[in-house]
């Protein structure tokens, strides 16, 4: 059994679903994102919101896998402040929905003012509304002072708890920064631009396994949605007791995202209507 | 039970498991450099095939991996940073390119 924390399953084809079933995937998040172009309208987000709540959890039933979401506006598409507002304006209506965790993936992507200011607005509706929150990290060479751009934001705000908070796609550099902070830290699994599955055993081996997770980030690009498997794989072949593989895999994320009463990753039975789909 | 920062392996063993996939993802990287210094110089670029900077940040990332020195990687992807601490005034594009522009 495992969760992955972090997939894009809209992204992703129904065969992807039935791979993961025999896996052994009983849950997933989906963070809200950029979806490979910039949407026109906030009614556009509307959809992909409803998509988020409603059809892909339905999808996501048919294999036997719990869906979850985050609700946001990414950082790609928050350099227009007013569209962002406009955008951030429909979250609390979605926040209201039962598979709803809370604000995810807000963060940085090139570590511009518009970006941070957008960050710290979402920031307030966590605190307001009282949900979870997952925090993308920029790519490459941005993501050492986005991080840190970012752990500053959450520190000043002072309102939200580190224990509440996630930041993902931590690699060596800055993995240390975020779990002595408090807060939880997701390693995510990509072929060239993150983490791979023996650099992510390098990184538990080294800093433990302690509010630390594994996600697959699976999309539209080069992403694989079984990373998480593959790296339980991993580090199993490296030797690791099978106690710490299930916390990796499973105990962290459940732990982290159960402080939301919208998680679960009880057994799933479809109903007539996710199978009509 | 391993000490921090142990793996559970031996060394050998580690060697075993890792060594071929190493040995490849090392000879890629020889012959992407091979690569750039045969290929024609783009109009009004620099002949020099190590003269972009992405190129040479490479080059300075296998002389930091044989200085024998720990953490080569947290260390190669600070080389390889924004070390700059404020916000940018826009964002530039939507995509990072893998090292930062040299002033």
């Amino acid at each position: 059994m495992y969760i992955d924390p972090h997939v894009h399953m809209v992204s992703r084809t129904t065969d992807d679903y039935a791979r993961m079933a025999v896996a052994g995937c009983v849950a997933i998040t989906e963070p809200a994102f950029w979806a490979g172009y910039d949407r026109s309208s906030a009614q556009g987000f509307h959809d992909y919101f409803r998509q988020l709540t409603d059809s892909e959890p339905r999808r996501a039933a048919a294999y036997g896998i719990r869906h979850h979401a985050w609700i946001c506006i990414n950082p790609k598409e928050a350099e227009d402040h007013g569209f962002a507002r406009e955008v951030m304006g429909l979250i609390p209506e979605f926040l209201q929905r039962p598979n709803v965790l809370g604000i995810g993936e807000i963060g940085l992507n090139r570590n511009s003012r518009t970006e941070l200011a957008v960050f710290e607005e979402h920031l307030e509706l966590a605190a307001k509304f009282d949900t979870l929150v997952l925090v993308h990290t920029p790519h490459l060479e941005d993501k050492r002072k986005g991080t840190r751009l970012i752990l500053d934001a959450i520190r000043n705000q002072g309102k939200l708890k580190p224990g509440r908070v996630l930041i993902d796609h931590v690699e060596e550099h800055t993995v240390r920064s975020v779990l002595d902070a408090g807060f939880w830290a997701g390693m995510t699994l990509y072929p060239d631009t993150k983490c791979t599955a023996a650099r992510a055993v390098d990184i538990i081996e080294m800093h433990g396994t302690e509010r630390l997770w594994i996600n697959s980030a699976g999309d539209w690009g080069h992403s694989d949605p079984l990373a998480v498997p593959k790296a339980a794989a991993v580090m199993r072949a490296r030797g690791h007791a099978a106690d710490a593989v299930r916390r990796i895999t499973l105990d962290n994320p459940r732990t982290f995202l159960g402080q939301s009463a919208n998680f679960s990753d009880a057994p799933l039975r479809p109903t007539a209507a996710d199978l009509g789909r | 039970m391993s000490a921090p920062g142990q793996p559970p392996l031996d060394r050998e063993q580690l060697i075993q498991l890792g060594f071929i996939e190493a040995r490849g993802r090392a000879l890629d990287v020889a012959a992407f450099l091979d690569r750039v210094q045969r290929a024609t110089p783009a109009a009004g670029a620099p002949t020099d095939a190590l003269a972009d900077e992405r190129v040479r940040a490479i080059c300075d990332a296998l002389r930091l991996a044989l200085d024998g020195q720990p953490e080569r990687a947290r260390r190669m992807l600070e080389l390889w940073s924004d070390t700059t601490t404020e916000p940018s005034a826009k964002a530039d594009g939507k995509a990072a390119r893998g090292v930062p522009r040299k002033a």
